[in-house]
């Protein structure tokens, strides 16, 4: 029985055959032994190196707008094709760049795979205490061995920390799946940490996010991460007038994060890529989950950010019961 | 040799606290970071491999006032900054301390100096704790260093059973310790435990040695594999505010009105903007360039110029970058390939 990466090879090499994509876009292994990085092949040559696996990986949805070049700033034709390796996660940020109109669904193949969270190597070091050579992993068993000590753990202990709150783990609507969907994750909101932060006094949550807050460095790396974030020139881009000052004050710190947050309201497909890759482990989970947590309150939908045709905050109702 | 018990180093920084900043790792909400310690001595941590962000912060910040100005009435009044205070940088790792000789390179080298770094340098002694576990990120070795390595710290302390082995290594160390005698004691171990710590490996070793590679990488402007990394980079500034050794920075005023302030802040050559002129004009249009420009100034340009790599091993980059944009990486292909 061929495993998933050869039978994505397949496809890769049947695309490029029958000229469909002009570019793939998956993962590939990087310097130290568990970490992926993302991948770009422009033949099948080049996408041989490429691979599917358990271990963390990041987001590739965002490429896509570097890659196809924005709608309306000169996006490919519609014959020049991208395909896109997709989990869950990724297939919601590849939605939320189409309802946005960001990219078109026609300019993309994309390849499926099922995903029942991803594992965090760094987690597995840490219960091992050294550094894991080997990790296999079984089901929900996984065996992590280091030089001296072996360990099996369970997979839920080291699962990546934004995959604990994955609110999709299969992808519906792909062009080609490797392997059939899982039967539905269970999906467990869990507004717990949102709600300890709501219990606090105004004064000790402003303490709270000002401690956060200042730790920032402002390398915007949560910002260069999200899907949502796709402005074609984002406001704190703007040097003239300058809309965010270049000092870490905290005042501007609060501005920084504040008016992030407010972008993405609404739009936050709840991926945690933001938290994933701040270097100051700034819960931006909260934030964003706060706002997810208001909006599914107040407008009565299931799961806010789930990109739509039509969006609690991104729809005008004559009749709205609120005034302006 | 001296030795200082570990239960005595609260007491050290607070007598130390008597005329100086001091600046140690503290954990925060899981994190860890040199932060300064007010009133609260007790609270470093040993419990680090590297601080998140490094020792350059304490003598180049991310943002300080250079001036502040009033203009009223064409009366212009222009206030330098206030003195800065001694500073005491402790729990610093071999590898920040090597940066800052890199730093200093930059800042105090040559017909200009710059004034606000020199002075906090002149008034600032640091720390250093030998590394007793390098982690996967770890490669200090492949830049002539070791994690027991002494250049660029005053003192050297080499973790043993309950207390560490003192090493001065410049005269401000040795004043410092005999200025607070009393909390020092008399160690007679053999120094092996000093020589275990400077022999010992890294493990991604030494492997990712740059060599010669910046004489190799003169011809190397327009080497395809740039842009096969570029392709990856989200272009955050993640890894250039990290990094104990980058020390880009811009300078830009805040006024209201007639009053503001002059302030320097990081920049980072991973920006968009960074390199953009008055015309709309960037010479570094996209990340391909800019990604070259951060290698190639670590790999070729700094060691043109002052002899040294621009790099020190010491894994913050490697570790926070989202898309595993890895230097060593960088420095193992291009041997290879060159």
């Amino acid at each position: 029985m061929m495993n998933m990466t050869e039978k994505m090879l397949e496809q890769i090499r049947d695309l490029f055959e029958k000229k469909n994509i002009k570019l793939f876009i998956g993962f590939e292994k990087g310097f130290e032994k568990f970490s992926r990085i993302p991948a770009f092949a422009e033949n099948y040559d080049e996408a041989k190196s490429m691979i599917i696996d358990e271990f963390e990986t990041p987001l590739l949805a965002k490429y896509l707008i570097r890659e196809l070049g924005e709608v309306g700033a000169g996006a490919v034709e519609k014959s020049e094709r991208v395909g896109i390796l997709t989990r869950g996660c990724d297939y919601l940020s590849i939605r939320r760049l189409v309802v946005d109109n960001i990219i078109l669904r026609e300019n993309l193949v994309i390849i499926g795979i099922p995903c029942n969270g991803l594992i965090d190597p760094k987690k597995a070091n840490k219960l091992l205490g050294e550094e894991a050579q080997e990790i296999t992993v079984d089901e929900k068993i996984v065996l992590a061995k280091g030089e001296i000590k072996s360990r099996e753990i369970n997979k839920e202990e080291i699962l990546l920390d934004r995959c604990k709150k994955c609110i999709m783990s299969k992808v519906e609507e792909s062009d080609i799946l490797l392997e059939e969907n899982m039967d539905d994750m269970e999906v467990s909101k869990d507004y717990s940490a949102v709600e300890e932060i709501e219990k606090l006094t105004t004064e000790e949550r402003y303490e709270f996010w000002r401690r956060q807050f200042d730790r920032c460095i402002r390398c915007f790396a949560c910002r260069d991460a999200c899907t949502a974030c796709n402005c074609r020139k984002c406001i704190f881009d703007i040097t003239e007038p300058e809309m965010l000052e270049k000092t870490v004050a905290t005042s501007e710190q609060f501005m920084f994060h504040f008016i992030r947050a407010f972008h993405v309201a609404g739009r936050c497909t709840a991926c945690g890529e933001c938290e994933k890759v701040c270097p100051v482990d700034i819960p931006l989970g909260l934030l964003n989950g706060k706002f997810k947590k208001d909006i599914e309150l107040l407008f009565d939908v299931d799961e806010a950010g789930i990109p739509a045709e039509i969006e609690p905050l991104g729809e005008f109702k004559l009749d709205d019961p609120v005034e302006w | 040799m001296d030795k200082l018990l570990r239960s005595n180093v609260s007491r050290l920084l607070k007598k130390l606290s008597e005329h100086a900043e001091i600046y140690a790792p503290t954990m925060e909400d899981g994190v860890c970071v040199l932060s300064k310690l007010v009133n609260n001595y007790d609270d470093w941590t040993l419990d680090y491999v590297r601080t998140t962000n490094s020792v350059k912060d304490i003598f180049f910040p991310q943002n300080e006032e250079i001036m502040r100005y009033k203009n009223a009435n064409n009366d212009l009044n222009i206030e330098p900054p206030k003195p800065f205070k001694e500073r005491v940088a402790f729990g610093v790792r071999p590898c920040d301390a090597a940066a800052m000789l890199l730093l200093d390179n930059v800042f105090l080298e040559g017909e200009f100096y710059d004034s606000y770094y020199k002075e906090r340098r002149e008034k600032g002694a640091l720390i250093t704790i030998a590394c007793e576990k390098p982690d996967q990120y770890c490669f200090c070795t492949s830049f002539h260093s070791s994690p027991g390595a002494t250049e660029g710290s005053d003192i050297v302390l080499y973790p043993a059973d309950d207390y560490f082995l003192v090493v001065a290594v410049t005269d401000k160390g040795k004043k410092l310790i005999k200025a607070n005698a009393e909390i020092f004691e008399n160690a007679t171990e053999k120094s092996g435990i000093v020589e275990n710590y400077k022999s010992m490996k890294t493990p991604i070793g030494n492997n990712c040695s740059p060599g010669e590679l910046n004489e190799k990488l003169k011809n190397e402007f327009d080497n395809p594999y740039w842009k096969k990394i570029a392709r990856r980079c989200l272009g955050c500034g993640n890894c250039t505010f990290v990094c104990p050794t980058c020390h880009c920075f811009a300078v830009c005023d805040v006024a209201r009105g007639c009053d503001g302030k002059r302030t320097r802040t990081w920049d980072s050559c991973k920006f968009q903007d960074f390199f953009l002129m008055a015309g709309d004009h960037n010479p570094r249009p996209t990340q391909v360039e800019r990604t070259r420009q951060r290698f190639m100034h670590k790999l070729n340009y700094f060691k043109e110029k002052y002899d040294k790599y621009q790099c020190v091993g010491c894994g913050r980059c490697v570790e926070k970058c989202p898309v595993g944009v890895h230097i060593a990486d960088v420095i193992t292909h291009m041997k290879e390939e060159l």
